[in-house]
């Protein structure tokens, strides 16, 4: 176990944190009752709405909003809906499930599916917008990998490297120039790369900025 | 219609109760009483439901006379009782009634001579039968005895409240049928100039979520896409392929307030833990009164890919999540997976994750994947490892400052499942990679001096693999309300040591950002130098130009249409994006 802490002492401090956070967040004071519960009547509290019932609802369909219903949710509530959230409709996210402060505190987990299996992380909007939940800045975000996108590598599209990429899933992804390009080597007959040996080290020769044609080295093959 | 026939169903219903031998068939209309009620819903797949049931003296099997407004009349019987409620199924199956459509029922007088004791809470039983109504009824709680004088304790009602605050919540099962979701179309053209390459994509799909659809609260969930691509390459065969790919189609009853439990089959991410993947098969889960939550799960996962084939892998999977309290700021989940590949013995994987979600301080979220190895393993050493870590800690500060810390780890797993593409030994053995990286950032909001919000910011990581290490930095600053409201304008400087280069560039982009359209153009320019090649090419300029609009309507429509050119020393690619997606 010590050795282990030795090898990997970032994931050691983590953990220790995490460890200190659990301590810290107990507090019995800190337990709040949630207005949720099916006793507790609609998943939305309307104590504190107004009387007129039909401000909000059609006459004789309690469970239905009139259809000029409007409702500013960020001047009632303090909360803003970006995006695709002003239009959904209310009980996509107010809902049996769970209380909705429960799910907000979660960000974008609480009511969305992780595809990616939790391997990317929690912040969504990184890469996803509000208003289709289009990926962006792919291009950019490889500059905060080991493998950013240098000349043709930008003009393919994700699924050339990751395969799993239509159903969210990038990692792992191996790097090295012959996980993509294996099929490049063999059908390189002139000369025949593989009956010479030069399976590694391909940028010793390629440039990533074209498709097929090779670059000398100066030194090769030195 | 008479009188006579409206009782000749109850009568004949061979699940009478007891209670309903009593009642005797009548056939004058003195000894009937009419009941009235109101329509408040329809359910698809169940029937009419009305504000009357059992405490009306309704029964299964009695007739209905349902009056629209224009005084067309229509029939139906009971189906189900309930104390207050009842559901009825129409003699016409087009009959669709609006809510306060008025409807009555003729029921014996009889019925009501065995009305509730209010002093007992129950029915009078007549001799040789059953209490038949207890087992119906909820149990209410009994008067108290009194002098006359008003008990019941004050319940902090007030003039300013409204009357109808506590009302029942409404049960899934009740609920109107509802579909929600959204399509989409998409299609993207990348062109190279240097080697009249040409790509083509187009997807066209959708998600929809059904509620209550059969009636029982439950809900149905699709996703789809057809997929198509095309490549061009000058003095080869045109290359074309496309599919349909089903990413769920499951049907998930229960997991709500009024059910803790939850079954979910079809093909589906797993809800408890959705490390461990898209499942053919089923799930169930269920919470306790603490807040905690565990299930499991069995059947087939899917291979990771556009193709999704399936009945390869079967898994097994158990997990449990512990919450602190029930605002679940803190929770800890552990959740173990194991899988057979085509009946050989494959994967044992434990995932442990925690959340840490203050209102104010750090928020934590943390993944850890565990695999167990044995010695029939090739390439890896007997006992558990590390295969994925995910760290995430985020905090806001009371000066604007913002801080972001991220920590990943990752290895290849030894696996007989097509989970990654295929990698030689030595990558499962040694490969791994660790990354640490963290943003800074703070904000300041505009002022006399300084009239323009802006975001500062520093992005900064590094890396580590088996053979290399490296790292990037971001300096950036975001201007905004520049010349327009709603615009901004972004500079950024940048760097990167990556495995196979290293590069420095920078980037302005200006555009405005509006909640019901947005445009931009970015332009960013960057210097790579190509690790471990000494030709005179080996500093490659790379430039990119972008321009975006982006439209949204409160209808749930938006349109989105891009164009990209990227140039380098020898040749260009031209890139063409447009998106449409209509939300429901």
């Amino acid at each position: 176990m010590f050795h282990w802490i030795q090898k990997h002492p970032i994931i050691a401090a983590l953990a220790t944190y995490l460890i200190l956070c659990a301590c810290v967040s107990t507090s019995p004071e800190a337990v709040q009752q949630h207005r949720w519960w099916a006793t507790l009547g609609p998943v939305l509290p309307h104590d504190s709405f107004p009387a007129d019932c039909t401000l909000c609802h059609e006459g004789a369909a309690w469970n239905d909003l009139k259809s000029d219903f409007a409702f500013d949710h960020l001047r009632e509530t303090g909360v803003a809906l970006n995006g695709a959230h002003e239009a959904a409709s209310c009980l996509r996210c107010h809902n049996d499930r769970g209380p909705i402060e429960v799910f907000t505190a979660r960000g974008c987990a609480g009511c969305h599916e992780d595809v990616h299996l939790g391997q990317l992380g929690s912040n969504c909007l990184e890469c996803h917008t509000e208003t289709n939940w289009r990926p962006f800045g792919m291009f950019e975000l490889h500059q905060q990998t080991r493998f950013p996108l240098l000349g043709v590598h930008a003009a393919v599209s994700c699924r050339t490297c990751h395969p799993g990429a239509e159903i969210g899933r990038f990692v792992p992804t191996p790097i090295e120039c012959v996980d993509c390009h294996q099929g490049d080597l063999g059908n390189a007959n002139n000369p025949n790369h593989q009956a010479l040996g030069w399976t590694f080290d391909c940028n010793r020769c390629h440039q990533p900025t074209i498709w097929n044609a090779a670059e000398l080295d100066p030194n090769f093959p030195n | 219609m008479s009188t006579a026939l409206l009782f000749t169903g109850a009568a004949a219903l061979p699940g009478a109760t007891a209670l309903a031998a009593s009642a005797v068939p009548v056939q004058a209309e003195d000894r009937t009483e009419e009941v009235t009620a109101r329509v408040t819903g329809y359910v698809q797949g169940t029937g009419i439901v009305i504000d009357r049931g059992v405490r009306d003296g309704l029964k299964v099997g009695d007739r209905v006379i349902f009056t629209e407004r224009g005084g067309r009349q229509q029939f139906g019987t009971i189906l189900e009782l309930e104390g207050r409620v009842s559901t009825i199924r129409g003699e016409d199956p087009q009959f669709r009634p609006e809510p306060g459509t008025r409807a009555s029922i003729l029921v014996p007088k009889s019925r009501f001579e065995t009305a509730l004791d209010v002093r007992t809470g129950k029915v009078p039983v007549p001799d040789g039968a059953t209490d038949a109504t207890e087992a119906l009824l909820p149990e209410e709680p009994k008067a108290p005895e009194t002098d006359g004088k008003w008990t019941r304790p004050e319940d902090g009602f007030t003039m300013d409240m409204p009357l109808l605050a506590e009302v029942n919540a409404v049960h899934p099962a009740r609920r109107a049928s509802r579909l929600t979701g959204r399509s989409y179309l998409s299609w993207d053209r990348i062109v190279d100039s240097e080697t009249e390459r040409g790509d083509s994509f187009f997807r066209l799909g959708g998600g929809v979520y059904g509620e209550n659809l059969f009636g029982k609260g439950g809900v149905l969930h699709f996703d789809g896409e057809v997929n198509a691509r095309k490549t061009q390459v000058p003095d080869f065969a045109d290359e074309s392929e496309s599919n349909f790919r089903l990413d769920r189609l499951s049907y998930t009853l229960g997991g709500t307030r009024h059910d803790w439990n939850r079954l979910q089959v079809g093909r589906f991410l797993q809800d408890g833990m959705s490390e461990f993947g898209v499942l053919d098969g089923a799930s169930w889960g269920t919470r306790t009164g603490g807040g905690d939550s565990f299930g499991g799960s069995i059947g087939f996962l899917p291979e990771p890919d556009k193709d999704q084939k399936s009945f390869q892998d079967f898994q097994v999977a158990g997990w449990y999540r512990w919450v602190a309290d029930e605002r679940e700021i803190l929770s800890v989940t552990a959740g173990y997976q194991k899988t057979w590949h085509n009946g050989s013995q494959d994967r044992d994987l434990l995932v442990l994750k925690t959340q840490y979600l203050p209102v104010e301080g750090w928020n934590v979220f943390g993944s850890a994947w565990v695999d167990l190895y044995s010695n029939g393993d090739f390439g890896k050493t007997s006992g558990p490892a590390l295969t994925y870590m995910v760290v995430d800690a985020r905090r806001t500060f009371e000066n604007d400052f913002a801080l972001n810390l991220d920590y990943r780890h990752q290895e290849y797993p030894q696996l007989l499942r097509a989970e990654f593409p295929p990698v030689g030994l030595p990558q499962i053995q040694d490969a791994h990679v660790d990354r640490l990286g963290g943003t800074l950032s703070k904000w300041t909001s505009g002022g006399a001096a300084a009239p323009l919000a802006k975001r500062l910011y520093l992005r900064a990581g590094g890396w580590a693999d088996e053979e290399d290490t490296g790292g990037d930095a971001e300096l950036g600053v975001d201007l905004y309300d520049l010349l327009a409201d709603d615009a901004r304008l972004d500079l950024a400087v940048f760097s990167s040591a990556a495995k196979f280069s290293s590069l420095i560039g920078a980037r302005v982009r200006y555009g405005r950002f509006g909640p019901k359209r947005s445009w931009s153009v970015q332009y960013e320019i960057r210097q790579n130098d190509v690790t471990g090649f000494d030709g005179n090419a080996d500093n490659l300029y790379q430039h990119r130009a972008r321009g975006s609009y982006e439209l949204f309507r409160a209808s749930g429509l938006s349109a989105s249409l891009s164009g990209e050119l990227q140039f380098q020393d020898r040749e260009e690619q031209f890139f063409l994006g447009l998106f449409l997606q209509r939300s429901f």
